[in-house]
């Protein structure tokens, strides 16, 4: 069961696509990875399988990061490099290859989890040694699994699906304009989450509280028997605050504020970041006293923020192509292409050509996905109605061609995956007026609240068959809103529904845009994304109960406490 | 051309001057571990239910200094700062409930483990600020969750003894003198410029040999400073650095089984490394004898006298004799299902006071010694890390098993721990052996002959080197299917052969390829026909093949190298079979190396 998980960023408006332009950098890595294959192409020709598909995708990664805690340095890493290699070759045919399911086979390691490394040094001689002896590996288990592939089709079912294994596509040639190395000032970081910490050393009862910058520079080169050639870099830089406190039942009451740049400068400012703590340590003791919410079904307003990760957790999740096609998944909406899926003022794009919302960047960016496929905007529903899905090389009955969504992360093979999604109303009302049907919506149903779910911390989703289609977000903040319009906090409950129960509740949208920045896990591994939408209300959301910590709180109070033993 | 060691020499001899720390004053560390320590002995009590009666904070910090080259260029790259300006530090705390006769330890119930902070098995995350108010945060909420931890696991313990009666007396926790002690070694003087620049020149020897598939340099330099306080009193401050270098590299032979072997060479600082000249003749020796291990023989079987000299005859040593040295107490379990799960010292509990090897055998543990004949000592230590002083212990007199290594926790007829805690479990540290009437070399082998003309073999085998499971293994070979005859139960698991000779009445030798060590059980170690003098010393990582459980105490990390240093004198054995391996055998590459066939 794939899923996802994820941190946030508040953001606010659109974007435009940027043009790119192809250069002829002379690059010593896509030369020795084009050399070695085109020398391993020859000779796989003399044998009985020999490949009709070979690409080599190199992901280069120099990062560095710093971890403050209440105050103190608790970690801190200077800028490593390290270099990986992902092979795709396939044997057979576009209409049937190696990489066919073998249903009834157990978890198949071998190809789902990989861990080639290359020499972060531009050597030829030694890239091209270790090239040829993982691909020689490769290409023995691409052939042990095509013969497999052979007999399971026939021993099996027929599929649902009839499109093929693998699309063609148009090979292309970018390089990126200057290449810089990781631009990280580690003795500023180390200060800054130090500083950011400090404001929590005045709550004993705050057991964990944390600032943590990660920097990465990803440099990737991409070859393939197409004759594609391609090298982009791109770098982000994450800044995380987490902290907890406990409710005096045992609760632990967590908080997260999380920002994103692709630049070392573009991060927050420290004044916006200790404000943004402040109004953290203020929520956390105000949900130490806050009420438990039982299990309920009502009405309920989704901040904009958290409309981002409910889409991309109910929504996103089963538009991503594979789930329309494998015996194993959900095939959501395989059948409703052309069909009403969500209110007909709902539209909901996938961009990953757009690098920002307003002032505030994008992390679901890139100009080339991992199977060398252009970037583009795709419209996946309009006014309502599915149009399209998330599309790698992997065909979908009615979606013959990749639509540049093949997203992995390195020791994976890739899969279809979201990138920035958006979501957009045609038909808006300000904020004031959206709480004013909420309490329509309470009094209608003859409900004593509805709720407001002002930030989510994360989900997940399941897209088998195998258990229930359903859905987790999990809320830091929840507010039960009273028929007179007072607001009050609550804790200990998540947010559960199932995908298409839930859309057909969405009954408005306010005027309001933000989205939120993070990293989704599923089957090919994290990948950096993004999602964001209006406010939205919905006739009905159920809530269930957390699961709690059993434990107590420390039986001695914090050592500041402790007069007899500080000399100072 | 200057050799970069020449110049790492100086600096290291420099730093030697310089940069010994002052620990006779606590450091701001130290104070908050006694401070938060005094507190938590005084005032940690939960309701009315049992006060800890012994707690330990133990602070570990790390630095690493690690690369890696394949054929000239590197793979891994870390970055590579001395201990002192911490990347990392770890606390393990442990805490018991009850009293010295029986504690909340030796017993096995899962459990997860209590309080507001997790901790795993590696401690707690600590600040790498000398912060005394981070520093004693921390182990306020560490200390908490292994005090309701401790008292979870003593109430589950009494209760799974309530109805039964313990046949044993053995207290779970010994007396040990209060100590203090301070052990400073130098920095290891590490370079980033300069280890990157070695482990690409020694990759890049493997430019000269065609036939080798995959190699590898690596280069692992860490160095532990440790903090330890405990409520007897005891306390001390060790500063311990290690340097591995490792040379690895595999290929396949024409039929396709696969052929590793390896070089590794330890030191205590980099100017300790042998010198650029030697560490070059070691790499291209390892590649002539992996090329001409392609084309050595392959027998299918031998039964026969078999002498092991040299590497071979250490690392079976340590990897049998070696790693069943220690005794683990007995462990209760609260589901008497999982009972035999922790049968305490399987193997040779059972065999003290009984002879184990040959009469000219003697063998002692001596972690306090710190070289042998010139060569250093790397199991080294002056405290072990439950804090007990560092001294000998004789295990073997005359092939007799007198003792078996343990910590605190007391194993049947012993009141004081061996001081062989390192880390999770007990180990062996420096094993020296002493060999009555030793053979030479030349003696050993005619002796070989001799035995091999009486029973009218055509050849005997001499066996010079073993593989070493985690030194040998290639990530890349992960298509590898071999398996290894012979799994009798007593049988002792030896990894494969790496180096390996007929030897014919005449004397000359003819290289045999991919045997294992079928059938050997300790009995056989009895029965040694012969030794040599005991050198050269040998270092490896051993397996230790007694574990207690995963304990409740949080008290996992090491605190230092956990290598096992021995001098093993070459051992002629009257009887060993080996045999080829049974495992289906992969076929070579389809097309050859890049740079030996263009």
């Amino acid at each position: 069961m794939p899923r996802s998980i994820r941190w946030f960023l508040l953001v606010v408006f659109l974007l435009l696509p940027r043009g790119f332009q192809a250069q002829n950098t002379k690059s010593v890595v896509l030369d020795a990875l084009r050399a070695e294959m085109a020398r391993s192409m020859e000779h796989f020709k003399k044998l009985p399988n020999p490949p009709y598909f070979l690409s080599y995708e190199v992901l280069e990664t120099e990062s560095a990061g710093a971890l403050g805690s209440y105050g103190a340095l608790a970690g801190s890493s200077p800028v490593s490099r390290r270099r990986e290699l992902a092979i795709d070759l396939r044997v057979g045919s576009y209409a049937l290859d190696n990489t066919h399911p073998i249903r009834g086979a157990m978890m198949n390691l071998p190809d789902t989890f990989t861990n080639f490394q290359l020499p972060v040094d531009d050597d030829p001689a030694a890239i091209r040694a270790l090239v040829w002896y993982y691909t020689d590996q490769k290409y023995k288990r691409a052939v042990e699994q095509f013969i497999s592939v052979g007999t399971n089709v026939q021993v099996k079912a027929p599929e649902t699906d009839k499109s093929g294994d693998f699309s063609p596509t148009k090979a292309e040639a970018y390089a990126e304009p200057g290449f810089a190395a990781l631009r990280f000032d580690r003795k500023l970081w180390e200060d800054r989450v130090r500083k950011y910490t400090v404001p929590f050393q005045r709550y004993g009862n705050i057991y964990s509280a944390t600032a943590q910058i990660s920097a990465q520079r990803s440099t990737r080169w991409f070859v393939s028997s197409d004759g594609a050639a391609i090298q982009t870099a791109d770098s982000s830089y994450r800044l995380m605050i987490s902290a907890f406190a406990k409710a005096s039942d045992g609760m632990e009451l967590p908080l997260y504020e999380s920002f994103y740049s692709s630049t070392e400068e573009g991060l927050a400012s420290d004044a916006e970041v200790l404000e943004k703590i402040g109004k953290m340590t203020k929520s956390l003791m105000a949900l130490k006293l806050a009420p438990v919410m039982e299990p309920y079904v009502g009405p309920a307003i989704l901040s904009p923020r958290s409309t981002g990760v409910i889409f991309h957790e109910i929504f996103g999740h089963r538009i991503e192509g594979q789930r329309e096609k494998r015996e194993n998944q959900a095939q959501t909406f395989r059948d409703k292409v052309g069909k009403r899926v969500l209110p007909e003022f709902i539209s909901v794009y996938s961009d990953p050509t757009s690098r920002k919302f307003g002032p505030v960047e994008l992390a679901g960016f890139y100009k080339f996905d991992d199977e060398g496929v252009r970037a583009r905007k795709v419209t996946v529903v309009e006014n309502g109605i599915l149009k399209n899905f998330l599309m790698s090389r992997l065909p979908v009955d009615g979606f013959p061609e990749s639509n540049g969504h093949g997203r992995r992360a390195i020791q994976r093979p890739v899969a279809g995956r979201q990138s920035n999604l958006l979501v957009v109303a045609s038909q808006t009302v300000t904020p004031e007026e959206l709480k004013k049907k909420l309490l329509e919506e309470v009094q209608k149903q003859k409900l004593p609240y509805g709720l407001y779910f002002e930030d989510i911390a994360g989900g997940f989703t399941s897209v088998g068959r195998n258990a229930p289609n359903s859905f987790e977000v999990i809320p830091t903040m929840v507010y039960r809103v009273y028929p007179d319009g007072h607001e009050e906090l609550v804790r200990g409950v998540d947010l559960i529904g199932t995908a298409l129960t839930t859309f057909n509740k969405i009954l408005a949208a306010d005027n309001q845009m933000a989205a939120f920045n993070g990293i989704c896990g599923a089957e090919s591994g994290p990948v950096p994304v993004s999602a964001g939408g209006p406010g939205l209300l919905f006739s009905e959301i159920e809530v269930q109960k957390k699961a709690k910590s059993q434990e107590l709180s420390p039986i001695l109070g914090p050592p500041s406490d402790d007069k007899g033993g500080l000399p100072q | 051309m200057i050799s970069a060691f020449r110049n790492l020499r100086w600096l290291a001899s420099t730093l030697l001057l310089a940069s010994a720390p002052a620990f006779t004053a606590d450091d701001d560390i130290m104070r908050a571990m006694k401070d938060e320590l005094a507190r938590s002995m005084k005032k940690l009590q939960l309701e009315n239910l049992a006060k800890p009666y012994f707690v330990s904070y133990r602070v570990v910090e790390q630095a690493f200094c690690s690369a890696t080259a394949v054929f000239g260029s590197l793979t891994v790259q870390g970055a590579c700062e001395p201990v002192g300006q911490p990347r990392n530090r770890g606390l393990s705390v442990e805490i018991r409930v009850g009293d010295y006769a029986r504690d909340n330890t030796n017993f096995w119930a899962p459990m997860v483990n209590a309080g507001v902070v997790r901790l795993t098995p590696m401690g707690v995350t600590m600040p790498i600020d000398d912060s005394y108010d981070e520093v004693r945060r921390q182990l306020w909420l560490a200390t908490d969750s292994a005090y309701k931890t401790a008292l979870d696991t003593y109430a589950k313990k009494k209760a799974a003894l309530e109805h039964r009666t313990r046949q044993d007396g053995v207290p779970d926790f010994s007396h040990e003198p209060v100590i203090h002690d301070e052990e400073i070694e130098p920095h290891a003087g590490w370079r980033q410029e300069d280890v990157e620049s070695l482990v690409k020149m020694l990759s890049a020897l493997f430019r000269e040999v065609p036939g080798i598939d995959n190699s590898a340099a690596s280069f692992r330099g860490q160095e532990w400073l440790v903090r330890y306080v405990n409520s007897e009193g005891t306390s001390y401050t060790r500063q311990k650095s290690l340097i591995t270098l490792q040379i690895s590299a595999d290929t396949q032979a024409a039929d396709g089984m696969p052929l590793a072997d390896y070089e590794i060479m330890y030191a205590r600082s980099v100017a300790g490394l042998p010198p650029r000249d030697e560490m070059v003749r070691r790499v291209r020796a390892l590649g002539a004898r992996l090329s001409a291990q392609r084309k050595a023989e392959l027998i299918d079987r031998y039964a026969g006298p078999v002498l092991f000299e040299g590497q071979a005859a250490g690392e079976l040593f340590l990897e049998t004799v070696g790693a069943s040295l220690t005794g683990n107490p007995r462990t209760v379990v609260d589901d008497v299902r999982f009972e035999g799960m922790f049968s305490a010292n399987a193997g040779l509990n059972d065999k003290i006071g009984s002879r184990i090897l040959p009469e000219s055998i003697s063998l002692k543990d001596a972690p306090s010694a710190r070289e042998l004949q010139g060569q250093p000592l790397f199991g080294s230590y002056q405290v072990d890390d439950d804090g007990v002083k560092a001294g000998e212990t004789e295990l073997i007199d005359k092939g007799i098993l007198k003792a078996l290594l343990h910590n605190r926790g007391l194993i049947p007829n012993t009141t004081h721990s061996t001081a062989s805690r390192r880390g999770y479990n007990t180990s062996p540290s420096n094993l020296i052996v002493t060999v009555d009437k030793p053979m030479t070399a030349a003696q050993l082998k005619a002796e070989l002959i001799r035995i091999v003309q009486q029973r009218g073999k055509e050849y005997g085998v001499v066996v010079r080197r073993i593989s070493n499971q985690q030194l040998s293994y290639s990530p890349l070979r992960s298509r590898v299917i071999m398996s290894s005859a012979g799994n009798a139960p007593g049988t002792l698991r030896v990894q494969p052969l790496a180096e390996a000779y007929k030897v014919f009445p005449d004397g000359h030798e003819e290289p045999l390829r991919n045997l294992e060590v079928t059938s050997l059980t300790m009995a056989d170690f009895r029965n040694i026909l012969a030794f040599s003098e005991p050198t050269p010393l040998y270092t490896a990582t051993v397996q230790i093949l007694n574990r207690t459980p995963v304990a409740n105490i949080s008290f996992i990390q090491p605190g230092g190298p956990m290598e096992v240093s021995a001098n093993v004198p070459s051992m002629l054995f009257e009887d060993v079979t080996l045999a080829k391996p049974t495992g289906d055998v992969p076929i070579p590459p389809f097309s050859t190396h890049p740079f030996f066939n263009k």
